[in-house]
């Protein structure tokens, strides 16, 4: 039962993209939540006139790029943004680009290198993202210490809002306070405030030389250990990551051992300088099979590997638990948190950010979730870190004692989203409860 | 309005750009808008505009500068703080007289010779034999009164008219000053053993006065110009044979040199002696770099590390920094560390110790603490005022440094 | 007036000394870096977070408005007393927590002034890169209140992207904490996303954490002279073209060279008709190679290009820089300061608009700017006194809007909206964006307590 009107949607998109066979529509869906339909708009106007009708109805709906989450849209309407994929300018001498949101992450990457610019952000799931989802979820990533979080390269955007009004908000300047900054406020709203429908980006020009250095480890903490070499010596690369040895045979096929990479962009001249003293730092910290890359290809195999193994945790946010803590503070957190999970290497998947002192885990199956997030956040706090997110929050609190503040929090929350959408038609199945 | 009216464009200029928010200690030692620079300015400016009346907050607020001059070499406006609040004090006082504390307590008594022997002799002294009995007095206002040092005799009474050298090649006329009279006779003595050391004849004309400036400051220009005028008479007609009026103390330098002109701004009749007086001011180390000091008479056993701290009057009144420096650097086995913010103000600032003294006392505290560290034996400066803020401060702080006059450090530098 | 009984419960909860209530108390905090000013009712400052929740609580309980103020530097007269308000000013909460060098992180109270933390972490070779001109003076409190940029952006950004977490007490008289103190972002509603920039209208900011960076080892500060303003604007979008990011690229035009020569007496050429000042920083090896590409663009067209050479030369340079706004007083004795921005590409054509904007309106204007970021400061300079000449400098600023908006910019880059730009706004933003604006400023703060009127009424 469904009252979501059919001929309707076919009446504003046309009948063929409209699916409402089961089989047909699965590919476009992910979860346990079975929706009427699947539509795929093409144009700004169409996506507002299906939240429109959704809203009439009060029919729930939910947005995704390639693939739509299903959670909390049983019986309602998943939106595939596929169709509007174009780059609709791209621009050299504002270093900006115009795009819409359907456009695969890794499409958009290929484009910008392609215009010899450069996009930071690394996409979470390489084969699925795509750009609207990208700054929709709004995180950090390992190269954010030299770039910048996602939400610095959203410059503007349209948005269909919950009510199926048009916003626009943004320019192409680089320095703008006008008015409040709703405009990284929706970073990160995960289409709660609205659907994308057009972004626009800001880019960098090409970093002028890429390297990097790959190393392999007998343990985490040997591994690791070099990361705080490198900071005490000032180094401070782009990426600076570590993932363990379970995972590190998915980024390298073959890799025995813990993988260290380290990216180099920039840097022209003093890059040959710095992956020396990197490559020295990790072949003296106990790393074997130390390689300098610079080759082109060879590097790109390298990163992609990485992100490979990025993907395989992102893809599963239910099975995860990721923390922060200070970069330095990194040895004491990893020891103490063998003590949780046993030897890191052979956990199923662990990844360290080390210039953001970032961890994620993967988690055994059958792993309690919030138990482990608990004793993790304990530890991390006691490091002067915490939980990711507002799960992080959430445990923060609760080691405050402080049901009061989680309460305003979460109220707040709450009525921001309310205010946006007050008949919560939108990603129902996002939760801002942790 | 007359006062205000003829700064008004100054006043005006200011435009509230908070540059100046750094410069004002009084500012970021409180917090409070109304003890910055940019808040006298614009309470000045209500007062001209006739927004304001003046009242105790206003006075509180014009009282309260240092006069440190900081906020005019910070102001990118030329806008010069410490004028306008001279501007306002002269202004407060035209209208009602001069907040009646400080009057019967400081200026009457600095206007007057006699009475200000007594004055020094009665802080000192009630300072050492009455205050000390009450428990947790030594410190009046962040003042030292324990050790506040008094002159058995004032020096003018110590010493002759004139002290001879063998063979003179200068002949200098020094303007003692109140503290270095009353208080500091020992920096006095240094001073005319050095000149001697270095051929100098000095005159001391018995009959001088205070130079006006405690009175100027609080906007009581009619006792100031009284004591200018004395002072000028004094050293051009009875003692003209001076090349030059050398003073000790920064603060006098600035007010004989600089002030005076202001002072007197208004009769032209007079002024061209007030320059011709102006030109002959020279402060202590000025002269000395000018004339050259013998290196090789100057002898030092065993090491020292010396910093120096630059009084108000010196850097910002008679724009002197590199001459006490030098000579300071001259004494064999002195090793010279610079101070962080050696250039601001002690907390001195005149009466204001007195007055306004918990924010004085912040200030002193924190140049206390840079003092320390420089790890400094000794604190060399150029003004009797800062000589006893400093030491108060360094002695409250129970650390050990020794402060004194750039004329003390190098007379005990020469043998006798 | 506040009644005699809520001045004691002020008292109670900061102390005698940190209540102001006096004429002489009132007009110095009602003012800020504009030509307004207001008077409040009083002026409190709380020197805890405790005292902050016990004064909004108070507040609400007898429905008065609060304004917050850091050092009233802004210039968007964002700190103007609004009608039966008390101020809260934070220039009393000035501990610096905590320096983290370690770990990237500095935790300090919103009273603390930017060149303090600058000083204190300098001895750690540590810096906080965003540096509004006003650094001297200014709190990082009102930073994150305006969301300040400052010469560095090109390459840094602005503070937003040095805000790791806030504590922040809300409305209501809750404490919230934001973020965290970590350089991670917070996936879900970036709560001090939404603060830094708000002009303190959602809430009070109480705790700050902001990220700290190595200072650079190295950096090559760098002079280009021009005839004419619009030849500077050219190597602007030439260096960018080639792939540079430099820190800085500041310019200045005829009338600020000689108004800050005035004050600094760094030697910049008096005759010429801009300068550039170009910084690039990094690894030491870098430098040189960018260096030279930038004056192999800039002598294109530059009359003379220089590479400074001693600390001494930079830092008069940027001592000439860091007084422009200041020093104009010394030609008028009011400005009126603009902070629109353009599209780099429209850049000449902005500084076009403005020489433009000048002759109609028979203004002197001078010209500062954050050249790489689009960003002008058109100075209008003036004498406030004269009533008509004030009607005619309001009218060019509008214009000097309206201009950036053709030109698909905005009206503020770094200053914020406040009172002064508030008229503008539903100019730049559509009824939709100026309603976002309006539920999030609803969802804060229902009851409009918090510095109400600026911005966006509700
Ligand atoms: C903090 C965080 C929380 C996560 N929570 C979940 C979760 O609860 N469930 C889950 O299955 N995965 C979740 N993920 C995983 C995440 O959805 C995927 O890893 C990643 O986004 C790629 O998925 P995708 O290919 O579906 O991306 P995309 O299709 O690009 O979508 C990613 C997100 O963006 C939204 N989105 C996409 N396009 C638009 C648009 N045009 N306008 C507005 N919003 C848009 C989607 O609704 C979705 O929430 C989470 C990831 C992170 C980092
Ligand atoms: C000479 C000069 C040069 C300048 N140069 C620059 C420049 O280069 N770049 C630039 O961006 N700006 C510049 N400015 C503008 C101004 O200095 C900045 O906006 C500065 O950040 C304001 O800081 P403040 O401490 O003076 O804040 P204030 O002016 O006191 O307050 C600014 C805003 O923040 C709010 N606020 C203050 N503290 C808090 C708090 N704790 N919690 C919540 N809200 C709060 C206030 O309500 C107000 O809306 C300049 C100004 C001058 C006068
Ligand atoms: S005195 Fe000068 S520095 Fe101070 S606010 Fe006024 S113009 Fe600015
Ligand atoms: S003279 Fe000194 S104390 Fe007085 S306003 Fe200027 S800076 Fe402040």
């Amino acid at each position: 039962m469904s009252d979501v009107n059919i001929s309707k949607l076919k009446g504003i998109v046309g009948d063929a993209y409209v699916i409402d066979f089961p089989s047909e529509m699965a590919k476009y869906l992910k979860g346990q939540g079975k929706p009427a339909v699947v539509v795929l708009p093409a144009s700004t106007s169409e996506v507002s006139s299906i939240v429109k009708l959704a809203n009439e109805k009060n029919v729930k709906l939910g947005v995704g790029g390639a693939v739509v989450d299903t959670q909390g849209i049983t019986g309602g309407i998943a939106m595939v943004m596929s169709r509007m994929n174009r780059i609709l300018e791209m621009d050299h001498l504002n270093l900006v680009a115009v795009v819409e949101p359907g456009l695969l992450h890794k499409e958009f990457l290929l484009k910008v290198g392609e215009a010899g610019l450069n996009f930071p952000p690394e996409p979470y799931v390489i084969e699925t993202s795509s750009i609207g989802g990208c700054f929709a979820i709004g995180d950090s990533d390992s190269k954010s210490f030299e770039y910048g979080p996602t939400r610095t390269f959203l410059l503007g955007f349209e948005m269909v809002l919950p009510t199926g009004e048009i916003l626009e908000i943004g320019n192409k300047c680089i320095k703008n306070v006008s008015g409040l900054d709703f405009i990284h406020f929706a970073v990160g709203s995960q289409g709660t405030f609205g659907i994308f429908t057009k972004l626009l980006v800001k880019l960098l020009p090409v970093p002028e030389a890429k390297k990097a250095v790959i190393g392999t480890f007998a343990s985490m903490h040997k591994a690791n250990a070099t990361f705080n070499t490198l900071i005490k010596r000032n180094v401070h690369p782009t990426r600076m990551n570590l993932i363990n040895a379970s995972l590190a045979k998915i980024a390298k096929p073959g890799t025995e051992g813990q993988l260290v990479i380290i990216d180099l962009q920039g840097f022209k001249e003093s890059g040959k300088n710095i992956v020396n003293e990197v490559a020295s730092v990790l072949t003296l910290g106990g790393g074997s099979d130390v390689k300098i890359i610079e080759e082109g290809a060879e590097y790109d195999q390298v990163i992609n590997g990485w992100l490979k193994a990025r993907a395989e945790l992102n893809a599963k946010p239910s099975e995860i638990v990721e923390f922060v803590v200070g970069p330095m503070k990194m040895p004491q957190a990893l020891s103490q948190l063998e003590a949780q999970t046993g030897e890191l290497g052979a956990y199923p998947g662990i990844i360290v950010e080390g210039l953001l002192g970032y961890v994620c885990l993967a988690l055994p199956e059958g792993t309690d979730k919030l138990a482990l997030a608990r004793k993790v956040n304990k530890l991390a706090m006691s490091l002067g870190g915490n939980v990711k997110g507002l799960l992080g929050h959430k445990l923060k609190a609760e080691v405050y004692n402080d049901a009061e503040m989680w309460k305003q929090t979460t109220s707040l929350l709450s009525e921001l989203r309310q205010q946006f959408d007050p008949k919560g038609i939108l990603n129902p199945g996002v939760s801002l409860e942790a | 309005m007359g006062v205000l009216a003829d700064v008004y464009e100054m006043l005006n200029t200011c435009n509230k750009c908070g540059g100046c928010h750094t410069a004002c200690k009084t500012y970021k030692l409180t917090g409070s808008e109304e003890m910055s620079t940019r808040g006298r300015i614009q309470l000045i400016k209500a007062v001209a505009d006739g927004k304001l009346e003046p009242n105790e907050e206003y006075e509180d607020a014009i009282m309260s500068c240092l006069l440190c001059g900081e906020c005019a070499v910070t102001c990118p406006n030329g806008v010069h703080g410490n004028e306008l609040v001279m501007a306002a004090r002269r202004d407060l006082k035209l209208r009602k007289g001069i907040k009646p504390f400080a009057k019967s307590f400081a200026l009457k008594t600095l206007a007057s010779p006699k009475r200000l022997g007594m004055g020094f002799r009665l802080f000192g002294g009630m300072g050492k034999s009455v205050l000390n009995k009450i428990d947790g007095l030594d410190y009046f206002r962040g003042i030292d009164i324990k050790n506040f040092p008094t002159a058995k005799k004032p020096f003018l009474e110590q010493v002759p008219e004139k002290i001879k050298v063998q063979n003179p090649k200068h002949k200098v006329g020094f303007y003692v000053g109140c503290f270095l009279n009353h208080s500091l006779d020992q920096t006095a003595h240094s001073v005319v053993k050095v000149l001697a050391k270095n051929d100098c004849e000095v005159i001391i004309p018995k009959d001088q006065v205070c130079c006006g400036l405690p009175q100027y400051c609080y906007g009581d220009y009619e006792t100031a110009k009284t004591n200018a005028r004395k002072t000028i008479d004094t050293f051009l007609d009875k003692y003209s044979d001076a090349e030059v009026v050398l003073t000790a103390c920064a603060s006098c330098g600035s007010m004989l040199r600089h002030d005076y002109l202001k002072l007197f701004a208004d009769e032209p009749s007079y002024l061209p002696k007030v320059k011709l007086f102006c030109d002959k001011v020279v402060e202590f180390s000025e002269y000395m770099a000018k004339i050259g000091v013998d290196q090789s008479k100057l002898h030092n056993s065993s090491p020292l590390t010396v910093t120096y701290h630059d009084p108000c009057h010196m850097v910002r009144g008679l724009k002197a920094t590199k001459q006490p420096r030098e000579l300071l650097q001259m004494i064999p086995r002195v090793d010279y560390k610079e101070m962080f913010e050696a250039n601001r103000c002690c907390g001195a600032a005149g009466l204001i110790q007195a007055f306004y003294h918990e924010v004085s006392t912040d200030i002193t505290d924190q140049k206390t603490q840079n003092i320390k560290d420089t790890n400094a034996d000794l604190v060399a400066t150029s003004c009797p005022a800062c000589m006893l803020r400093l030491q108060g401060g360094i002695n409250k702080a129970g650390q050990k440094q020794k402060v004194m006059h750039v004329a003390d450090v190098m007379a005990n530098a020469y043998e006798d | 007036m506040l009644s005699q009984a809520v001045v004691k419960r002020l008292k109670e909860i900061v102390g005698e000394r940190n209540v102001v209530t006096d004429k002489v108390g009132l007009l110095t905090y009602g003012y800020d870096g504009t030509l307004l000013s207001g008077e409040a009712l009083g002026v409190v400052s709380p020197t805890t977070t405790e005292q902050v929740v016990e004064i909004v609580k108070l507040m609400n309980e007898q429905d008065i408005k609060l304004v917050p103020r850091g050092a009233g530097t802004n210039e968007s007269g964002g700190t103007i007393p609004s009608a039966k308000s008390v101020v809260i000013s934070f220039t009393k909460m000035t501990k610096i927590h905590e320096i983290d060098t370690e770990n990237f992180v500095a935790v300090v109270e919103p009273g603390v002034i930017n060149f303090d933390l600058q000083v204190e972490l300098a001895k750690k070779n540590f810096y906080f890169p965003p540096d509004p001109s006003s650094f001297k003076a200014s709190t990082i409190g009102g930073n994150l209140g305006e969301c300040s940029g400052g010469p560095k952006c090109f390459k840094y950004g602005v503070t937003r992207d040095y805000m790791l977490g806030l504590e922040v007490v809300l409305p209501n008289g809750k404490v919230i904490q934001t973020g965290g103190r970590n350089f991670q972002s917070e996936p879900g509603y970036d709560l001090t996303r939404i603060i830094v920039g708000s002009e303190g209208i959602l809430g009070l900011v109480t705790k700050v954490f902001v990220r700290i960076l190595p200072i650079p080892r190295a950096k090559k500060t760098m002079l280009a002279l021009y005839d004419k303003v619009e030849d500077a604007s050219q190597t602007v979008a030439d260096i960018v073209a080639a792939g540079i990011i430099p820190t800085t690229l500041e310019l200045m035009d005829n009338l600020l060279i000689n108004t800050t020569e005035d004050f600094t007496h760094a030697g910049l050429p008096r005759d010429a008709g801009a300068v550039l000042i170009i910084e690039v920083d990094g690894y030491p090896e870098d430098m040189d190679g960018q260096v030279k590409t930038i004056g192999e663009i800039a002598s294109k067209i530059a009359k003379e290009f220089k590479v400074a050479q001693t600390a001494v030369e930079v830092d008069q340079i940027w001592t000439s820089r860091r007084s422009a706004f200041g020093s104009v007083a010394r030609v008028r004795p009011s400005y009126g300061v603009n902070d629109i921005t353009v599209p780099r590409s429209n850049f000449p054509k902005a500084i076009g608009g403005v020489l433009k904007v000048a002759k109609d309106f028979g203004v002197t204007i001078g010209v500062v700017a954050h050249a790489g970021d689009g960003n002008l400061h058109p100075l209008i300079l003036f004498d406030q006194r004269n009533k008509e000449e004030t009607e005619t400098v309001h009218a060019a600023e509008q214009a000097l809007c309206m201009m950036a908006l053709d030109l698909e910019g905005t009206i503020s880059g770094e200053h914020g909206i406040g009172l002064v730009k508030k008229k503008y706004l539903d100019k730049e933003f559509t009824p939709a964006a100026m309603e976002a604006f309006r539920k999030i400023k609803r969802s804060f703060d229902p009851s409009n307590r918090f510095n109400p009127g600026k911005i966006i009424d509700l």
